[in-house]
């Protein structure tokens, strides 16, 4: 009875550890497409080839392994921030999501919130694309 | 006996007041995030048997670690609560489709960007941001956590909400 015990404490304390341990990851060279985003995607694609990041991105949905969605928001100086603050360059906000299509979970999520921008939405593409870099060469 | 008399009537009167309160048990104090079931004793009729165990306190179910979880569209929104989710490594499993969820994030966002007078007067251009979001079971329907968040003078705009409802949902899941 004891035994029994033992192996289910054992059982409960090992499995959340191997669930968080196989935690996906985005392996290299995968297929990736990117979902519409109101041609911030455009951007994403650019600054995705510009990081290097080690990923093939796709035209076509059926054709990847893992899809990227997001959503980017750009707020122009008005002229009250360049009359008071002196300053020209628009407030950015992005974020992406990167699901894998097959099994339909999220494995990967960033967002990235940039005041006065200097190069607008290119910052918030690159930086987005940066960091899936890393998370996809971390070990 | 001249003294004895009127502390007698003191406590009887206490007494009696404390009587007729008791009928009305003070909330406990972990259950204030159930405003449903607060309302019940109000009246002061006897609860009926029934009535407890149709309304579950929204305190009181914790989600498992690793339950799935799905977010509905929140107008843009949903991309940063995945993101401060997954930033504060809530150990839940982030799934894009209802269906394959046991649980159901929803909710709204405002931004209220910074106006003129705000950047005149007090030489900020931060946003103010507001959001709000509830977790449901799908299965059961019931609402096990609901969360708001307002941030003056919001830094990092919705990201900072995002993030906010990744740390406060993290608090929800339970952890074995």
């Amino acid at each position: 009875m004891r035994k029994f015990w033992t192996l289910a404490l054992a059982v409960t304390i090992c499995v959340p550890a191997f669930a968080k341990d196989a935690a996906k990851k985005i392996p290299a060279q995968s297929k990736v497409y990117l979902a519409p985003m109101g041609g911030w995607e455009s951007d994403l694609k650019t600054a995705l080839q510009s990081k290097k990041v080690p990923v093939e991105v796709v035209a076509e949905r059926d054709k990847a392994d893992y899809e990227i969605t997001g959503t980017s928001e750009s707020k122009k100086a008005s002229t009250a921030k360049k009359l008071i603050m002196k300053d020209w360059h628009s407030d950015e906000q992005a974020s992406i999501t990167v699901t894998e299509i097959k099994s339909g979970e999220v494995v990967y999520a960033y967002s990235v919130n940039k005041q006065s921008s200097a190069h607008g939405k290119r910052s918030t593409a690159e930086a987005c694309a940066k960091h899936l870099k890393e998370q996809i060469e971390s070990k | 006996m001249s003294i004895r008399l009127p502390i007698l009537a003191l406590v009887l009167v206490i007494g009696v007041a404390a009587l007729g309160q008791s009928p009305n048990p003070a909330p406990a104090p972990g259950n204030n995030a159930a405003p449903t079931n607060a309302a019940a004793p109000a009246n002061n009729t006897p609860p009926s048997p029934a009535a407890p165990a149709k309304t579950t306190p929204v305190s009181s179910t914790k989600i498992p670690s690793g339950s799935k979880v799905y977010v509905a569209p929140m107008g843009g929104f949903e991309n940063y609560v995945i993101a401060g989710i997954v930033k504060k490594k809530v150990p839940v499993s982030l799934v894009s489709t209802r269906d394959k969820a046991e649980y159901e994030i929803r909710g709204s966002a405002e931004t209220e960007k910074a106006g003129w007078a705000k950047m005149l007067f007090l030489g900020s251009q931060n946003t103010n941001e507001q959001a709000s979001i509830n977790v449901s079971e799908i299965a059961s329907g019931n609402v096990v956590f609901a969360y708001s968040v307002n941030k003056l003078n919001s830094v990092r705009g919705k990201q900072s909400a995002g993030e906010a409802i990744g740390k406060h949902l993290n608090e929800a899941v339970g952890k074995d």
